[in-house]
């Protein structure tokens, strides 16, 4: 079949615009008020992460002697959210935790998404030995102690808390390619799939553009409890001093404060527990809106 | 395209018939022990004619489809020989196969409503295959998708490259996999049992689809079903199958006129008919096939034929030539098969 490319040129200009399932989920997404309100307020929160210290004059490991600890918001000396326990500006801190906590949780669970969809894709696609050996890997890894985990890590690298993604990025993973690799083995024997052996479709090609789309639904969901847990993943080992270390700050950390003094500054609490409310029931409204808007037989 | 540019690809590798399949033996292992799924098949399918493999669920037709696209489960073992073209096929890695599947040989699935990608626009779907195979520029393939999606009778192509296989009606969606099918004109097309899924009329339509995208690029096509009337229908020479070995075959008319295996006629013998008169009992064939981890020594078919010879429980009866064109695997002659 050969076309001169005169004709090809001419079917260049016709416009026959195939649409993506990306591009039909987008419309769709769009359409969906509560995950739209979900995104805008996710966008708040990222943005007041990135330029919300800048809104005040302190910063967040100045101590004010001349502040009482434990203030409640002030406003005449731009303390919006008052001080910590330690008469430190709390709305600057709060800001300096959203930094760390929201990288953790977008970040880990990137790490997740893409290396478990790809491994447990990959695993339940190929099915018999290969499958067998890959997720054998994923169980020793899953007996593996987590806290032993990290404390070797640290003891080998240093604090970082670039370690942070690479240790909770590395257990995150394993339930992800568990689901992937369940959803994969009941795809695999479907009819489309075959037919797409038939035609002649290489097995990468079939787990990108067959499989993948048709697990994305799961996926998603298991993607936004995935983003609270590793958060809270993080402000525990922070608790047990593994994590982000003083004076810098996260929303766990912060939380973990500010519940010790509860009844004398319930302030301390409430700030950075309704950031991370806020944020996670975002996450969920949008991952819901996802997984629907990724659907086709909702359109 | 025009059509000396397609004589040419068509004919290029000739003087071998299309595909020469030899002493195909199927496997499967499975806990209850080996199962024969296909014993020994061979034929040849020359280019541009239509071939009927008929025959009870489980003898066998899929697993030849299967075998010879190379689509077996893990579990499955073919041996023998098929050749495409002159090139053997059997065996090959996937890379070598995926060369000439979707370019060269297609294949029409049962169920047009699982066989389809959710997920996947129909226009995707049917791009898939240039976009693959030929490196086609996505609009340009595209083009190519509105074309044949025309040619088979979609209304409004158009809008239908942007729909999603379950805003499709059933007979639409066969419709698409033919079109799927034909993108590249295949030399071969296979179709496993393509309207078992349909109603009647919509039957009939999409048989009247395949004669005509036949027609119209002379591919030869392997209709696989266990409806007589489609065979009758649309094909030239028919094989018939049971326990995994092809017991007879032959012209269609032949088949249809002289049935000369006693499966065979009783196969003819239980279709309902409309010239019948319809009082009675539509008659059935007595018995069950063989299972296939335990096929007997003789003829599979033994047990439930009434003209059984004692030679016939105690080894597997030859193929033999009968005619032209013209096999049979029965010990007897058809003068002495008396209904």
């Amino acid at each position: 079949m050969t076309v001169s490319s005169f004709e090809t040129a001419r079917f260049l200009d016709t416009k026959i615009q195939g649409v993506s399932l990306w591009q039909s989920a987008r419309r769709r997404l769009v359409r969906n008020r509560a995950a739209m309100g979900g995104l805008v307020v996710l966008l708040i929160v990222s943005l007041l992460a990135i330029f919300g210290p800048l809104l005040s004059p302190h910063e967040y490991d100045d101590v004010f002697w001349d502040m009482p600890f434990s203030a409640p918001p002030d406003f005449a000396h731009d303390f919006y959210f008052g001080t910590d326990a330690n008469g430190r500006d709390l709305f600057v801190r709060t800001m300096y935790g959203a930094r760390i906590s929201l990288l953790v949780g977008v970040l880990a669970s990137m790490v997740s998404l893409i290396i478990g969809v790809i491994y447990g894709a990959t695993a339940g696609f190929l099915g018999g030995h290969t499958d067998n050996v890959m997720m054998r890997i994923v169980d020793i890894m899953y007996s593996l102690p987590f806290m032993f985990f990290v404390i070797l890590l640290t003891v080998f690298f240093g604090r970082d808390i670039f370690l942070i993604f690479v240790a909770i990025g590395a257990v995150e993973w394993l339930d992800m390619a568990r689901i992937v690799r369940g959803q994969t083995m009941t795809l695999k024997h479907r009819e489309f799939i075959e037919a797409a052996h038939a035609f002649g479709v290489s097995g990468p090609a079939i787990i990108r553009r067959h499989i993948i789309p048709n697990i994305l639904g799961p996926v998603m969901v298991f993607v936004t409890l995935t983003v609270p847990k590793v958060i809270l993943l993080e402000s525990f080992l922070s608790f047990l001093g593994l994590g982000v270390q003083e004076p810098m700050t996260s929303w766990g950390v912060l939380i973990a404060d500010g519940a010790r003094t509860m009844e004398s500054a319930p302030h301390l609490l409430l700030f950075p527990a309704t950031f991370l409310a806020v944020t996670l029931f975002s996450l969920n409204f949008l991952g819901d809106g996802l997984r629907d808007a990724l659907d086709p037989k909702d359109r | 395209m025009s059509t000396e540019v397609l004589e040419q690809s068509r004919w290029t590798n000739s003087g071998a018939p299309l595909l020469q399949v030899a002493g195909l033996e199927t496997r499967f292992t499975t806990p209850d022990g080996t199962v024969n799924a296909v014993n020994g098949v061979s034929f040849t399918v020359s280019r541009g004619e239509t071939i009927g493999i008929v025959g009870e669920s489980g003898s066998g037709k899929s697993q030849v489809l299967m075998s010879i696209m190379g689509l077996l489960p893990q579990n499955g073992c073919s041996t023998g020989s098929v050749k495409f073209d002159g090139q053997e096929i059997l065996g090959q890695s996937r890379d070598k196969l995926n060369e000439i599947r979707g370019t060269r040989m297609a294949m029409i699935f049962q169920d047009p409503m699982t066989a389809l990608n959710p997920y996947l626009t129909i226009g995707r779907q049917l791009t898939e295959v240039l976009t693959f195979h030929r490196h086609t520029h996505e609009a340009l393939a595209l083009e190519q998708a509105r074309e044949i999606l025309e040619q088979v009778h979609i209304p409004e192509p158009d809008k239908r490259l942007n729909m999603y296989p379950h805003e499709l009606s059933g007979g639409m969606r066969q419709r698409v996999m033919i079109a799927m099918g034909m993108l590249c004109r295949p030399d071969l097309l296979i179709a496993d049992e393509p309207t078992t899924a349909l109603d009647v009329t919509i039957q009939a339509e999409i048989l009247g689809l395949l004669a005509e995208q036949q027609a119209a690029t002379g591919t030869a096509i392997i209709l696989v079903t266990h409806d007589l009337g489609v065979v009758a229908q649309l094909c030239d020479r028919v094989f018939v199958m049971y326990a995994g070995r092809l017991v007879e075959q032959g012209d269609v008319r032949q088949i249809f006129y002289d049935p000369q295996h006693p499966y065979t006629r009783a196969l003819l013998h239980s279709m309902p008919r409309l010239d019948d008169d319809v009082t009675g009992d539509l008659p059935t064939i007595g018995g069950q096939p063989p299972n296939l981890a335990r096929l007997p020594r003789g003829c599979a078919f033994a047990e439930r034929c009434d003209y059984c010879l004692d030679d016939c429980l105690g080894a597997v009866p030859p193929l033999r030539q009968i005619g032209p064109a013209r096999w049979t695997a029965c010990r007897r002659d058809a003068s002495e098969l008396t209904a």
